[in-house]
């Protein structure tokens, strides 16, 4: 496992070395382009420059990105997180285009933690959580999220969503008192629990629609709060604790 | 990649639950026996919870009153 620090200006991280990668912050480039075991930071020495995410390209263990003023241009593309531990460690500093995601692929049973920080519905990330039998706690904000083939436990944690949620059957979901907003002011939120039963409050706070796609049972000491928008159970039961609105 | 979904309805003691299986075809694949066990299991799993609700216990202040969040709800006492 090797430290990379993006010191490669405005360019595309892709396979090819040359002097994006420093093994220090603001350090000389000409490191080997990350890996799935490296760790990885844009920092505020990565400048105000713009990434663009090459096609299946960029790959790490865990990526920083405390202090980058920058923005990640992600077209169509995404980043593969394939570490255990605190594997994102997000920002409001920088910017991102396209449809960012987050592939994040270890499948072992260590426990991950996502801290996107609280970042813009403009700004927010997908992640995809697609192996995996251990604890993990996504907290910030998200665009989608969608937990299909992870079969671990979904810690109770504040976190603000401005896109789908789904959760897969295999999963678990710890109860607790941290909330789920769905808070888009752009678009249709879905939600599909797949009959696991939500840990934690929902409160639902943007302008849009959010829509069942299936049953959404809360345990009964959780309330589903609807601030404003629409909810559309779209013909399917709901169970909480409490309903307010 | 095609989401399926395939929306069931079961009723059981006057209980209606309504649900679905909802599906990604390029993943999963399954056979009716499947989907009917699946239903049936996401039904059972429902009406355990509503025919036996965990009891709450709401937080009160000195006076007995109900303590409520910001949104004018309820606070559970957590165990």
């Amino acid at each position: 496992m090797a430290n990379r620090y993006w010191v490669g200006g405005t360019a595309t991280w892709d396979g090819t070395a040359g002097t994006k990668w420093a093994l220090t912050s603001g350090g000389a480039g000409g490191q080997a382009v990350p890996t799935s075991s490296d760790t990885v930071f844009f920092d505020a020495n990565s400048g105000a420059n713009t990434v663009t995410i090459g096609s299946g390209t960029a790959v790490c263990s865990t990526l920083t990105m405390t202090g980058f003023t920058g923005t990640l241009a992600f077209g169509s593309n995404s980043i593969t997180l394939a570490g255990i531990g605190v594997i994102y460690t997000g920002a409001t500093t920088f910017s991102v285009t396209g449809t960012p995601l987050m592939l994040c692929t270890n499948s072992s049973s260590s426990a991950r933690t996502i801290s996107t920080g609280a970042t813009t519905e403009a700004n927010a990330i997908s992640f995809n959580i697609s192996a995996g039998t251990g604890n993990i706690n996504p907290n910030g904000s998200f665009k989608n999220i969608d937990f299909t083939g992870f079969s671990g436990t979904l810690l109770n944690s504040g976190k603000t969503i401005y896109g789908s949620l789904t959760l897969s059957s295999g999963m678990t979901a710890t109860d607790g008192t941290n909330t789920i907003s769905f808070a888009s002011t752009l678009v249709q939120q879905n939600i599909t629990s797949n009959g696991v039963t939500f840990g934690g409050p929902i409160t639902i706070s943007g302008t849009q629609t959010v829509q069942l796609q299936d049953a959404l049972t809360l345990t009964s000491s959780r309330t589903l709060t609807l601030t404003s928008g629409t909810l559309n159970l779209n013909n399917k039961t709901l169970t909480t604790g409490l309903f307010s609105s | 990649m095609a989401i399926q979904s395939i929306d069931f309805e079961i009723t059981k003691d006057g209980y209606t639950f309504k649900d679905a299986i909802v599906y990604d075809d390029s993943i999963d694949s399954f056979t009716p026996e499947q989907i009917s066990s699946m239903q049936q299991q996401r039904f059972d799993n429902w009406y355990a919870i509503i025919t036996n609700p965990v009891s709450v216990v709401w937080q009160t202040d000195a006076e007995g009153n109900q303590v409520l969040d910001d949104n004018g709800n309820p606070i559970p006492v957590e165990a």
